[in-house]
């Protein structure tokens, strides 16, 4: 496992490498702010366990339900 | 007879059906009030005024010949500015689509034309319903959206405008959006009435999308009663939008047989400024008098982090093409310019997982709210906060927000209305939440504390035009 220091660096050097050249310094930090506060809620979220049967809380519908 | 500018629907629509009140001379009224008042308060994106009093001679015409469509007949209107209208500009609240005209009307926007309701305005809203991570007030095309109770404050967002408007008198009704707070936060603040669907009662067909799975519209007025005649109006199936509810609602607000149930998380306004608490316990005495209140708790989940993830993954689609091409540059609030940014790297993992987990979150919600009718608690933790102040130091959705959190993540309608002031005069509201597809209920509860109450019949006090 990476630490969390790490995991916030890697992202903001692909958030440097995809829109580098229209953020400021300053900008970057806060960004790195908001990059903290992504990977709380993710860590937040891992700590549930989850059944292999959990499926996501969406309902896909072929073309043309009848009901419609 | 005077103009009524803060008179309910309900009664304004019986003077208008009996005569007593003519569409025109109302829309005249309100027109005036938009372009006015509407300014100072940075209320307005675009007074529609020929479109309005086309429309109002029409009503007038209909009605005196007898051909009466409904409680809205004749009634003005204004419209958060993420509805698409065919010849008017939809800016979403950007600056960079100021000039911006879509050739479609939302649905919402066709339903209440149906209905005989006047579009005079279209409402100031924060920049992309804040989908860019705003902290401050200063976040629209129009400007700081301030408070009628007292300028120098915030009107909440980013259904800002339709707050304001309604508070204000500048329209007897406005239809608003919610993704997270964007209905019950301009509510609050301002002191009116406003209300959250359950997800699907309302096609968003036509309306800016921030997030799919999170998105509602729904109207901001002067009472509960309002809500749910503009709630009627609006609701039902639309084809155009797959997620709309099938079944057709009705307005029915009838109170059961037996005491309201009501719960409240324990120590849901702990947190909040003791003004707000205090008006809370206040609001929760009055209830106690027509329901049963009991403390309840719900299951350790992290409401916050899988609502937020959702948001965070759906608005970063939504809005690529906005975000890659530089156009929030372009934006009112720095903030906004390099916000969306960190939220591209969310992984796809982790928002399969938000939705896999929401599926718990839904679980654990419905469990603890069967054996009640509504949760309730204060509508937001603080009054208006100055129009000049950062209301937030942190990234969106750090903060802790259960109900807000919990109740749009679960897609749950909920209503606030104003429970009292504080000592400097700002209005604060309670929030009452119910189960899915049951509007009526909460609705009846609202009604029933407005019985009670007079707070909603308080009006800022405005310079008149």
């Amino acid at each position: 496992m990476t630490t969390p220091n790490r995991e916030a660096e890697t992202l903001l050097a692909l958030i440097q490498a995809r829109y580098g050249d229209r953020v400021t310094p300053d900008e970057l930090e806060e960004i790195r702010k908001g990059l903290d506060a992504i990977l709380d809620g993710a860590r937040a979220m891992h700590a549930i366990k989850l059944e292999n049967g959990d499926e996501p809380h969406q309902f896909f519908k072929p073309h043309g339900d009848p009901r419609q | 007879m005077k103009t009524p500018i803060h008179t309910p629907i309900s009664e304004l629509s019986k003077q208008i059906k009996a005569g007593k009140v003519s569409p025109v001379e109302l829309t005249e009224t309100f027109l005036n009030r938009l372009e006015t008042i509407g300014p100072r308060l940075n209320a307005v994106v675009n007074v529609t005024r020929s479109h309005a009093l086309k429309q109002a001679r029409k009503a007038e015409k209909e009605i005196e010949e007898g051909h009466y469509r409904g409680p809205l007949h004749g009634v003005p209107w204004g419209a958060k500015d993420l509805l698409s209208t065919k010849n008017i500009p939809t800016t979403w609240g950007a600056e960079p689509f100021r000039d911006r005209i879509l050739d479609t009307d939302a649905t919402a926007i066709t339903k209440l034309r149906d209905a005989g309701a006047i579009l005079c305005a279209k409402l100031s809203m924060i920049e992309f319903a804040g989908g860019m991570g705003y902290r401050q007030p200063n976040a629209s095309l129009t400007g700081p959206p301030r408070n009628p109770w007292n300028p120098d404050t915030w009107t909440g967002g980013s259904s800002s405008g339709s707050g304001a408007a309604v508070a204000a008198g500048l329209v007897p009704f406005a239809i608003g959006s919610e993704t997270w707070g964007s209905i019950l936060s301009p509510a609050n603040n301002c002191g009116v009435a406003g209300f959250r669907p359950t997800y699907g009662r309302v096609s968003r067909h036509g309306a800016m999308a921030l997030c799919w799975t999170l998105d509602k519209l729904g109207p901001l007025a002067q009472t509960a009663d309002d809500c749910g005649t503009i709630l009627q109006a609006i609701a039902g199936p639309d084809p155009l939008d797959p997620t709309t509810i099938l079944t057709p609602w009705r307005y029915n607000p009838r109170p059961p047989k037996r005491k309201f149930r009501i719960a409240v998380l324990r120590g849901v306004a702990d947190d909040a400024n003791p003004e707000v608490k205090d008006n809370f316990e206040k609001a929760l005495k009055t209830l106690g008098g027509v329901a049963t209140i009991e403390e309840i708790d719900l299951p350790d989940l992290p409401y916050e982090a899988i609502t937020r993830t959702i948001l965070n993954a759906e608005a970063a689609s939504a809005f690529e093409d906005i975000v890659d091409s530089g156009t929030i540059r372009g934006l009112t609030a720095p903030e906004d310019r390099w916000g969306p940014y960190a939220r591209t790297t969310l992984l796809a993992t982790d928002y399969l997982r938000a939705m896999r987990l929401r599926g718990k979150m839904v679980k654990a919600v419905t469990k603890a709210m069967k054996p009640h009718d509504a949760l309730v608690a204060p509508s937001a933790k603080k009054p208006a906060t100055p129009i000049g102040e950062e209301f937030r130091k942190v990234a969106p959705g750090a903060t802790k927000d259960i109900m807000g959190a919990a109740g749009n993540g679960c897609g749950l309608p909920a209503i606030s209305v104003p429970d009292g002031f504080t000592s400097t005069g700002l209005p604060t509201g309670i929030q009452i939440m119910g189960k899915p597809y049951e509007e009526n209920t909460i609705l009846a509860i609202a009604r029933t504390y407005q019985g009670l109450t007079d707070w909603h019949t308080r009006h800022p006090t405005l310079p008149e035009p």
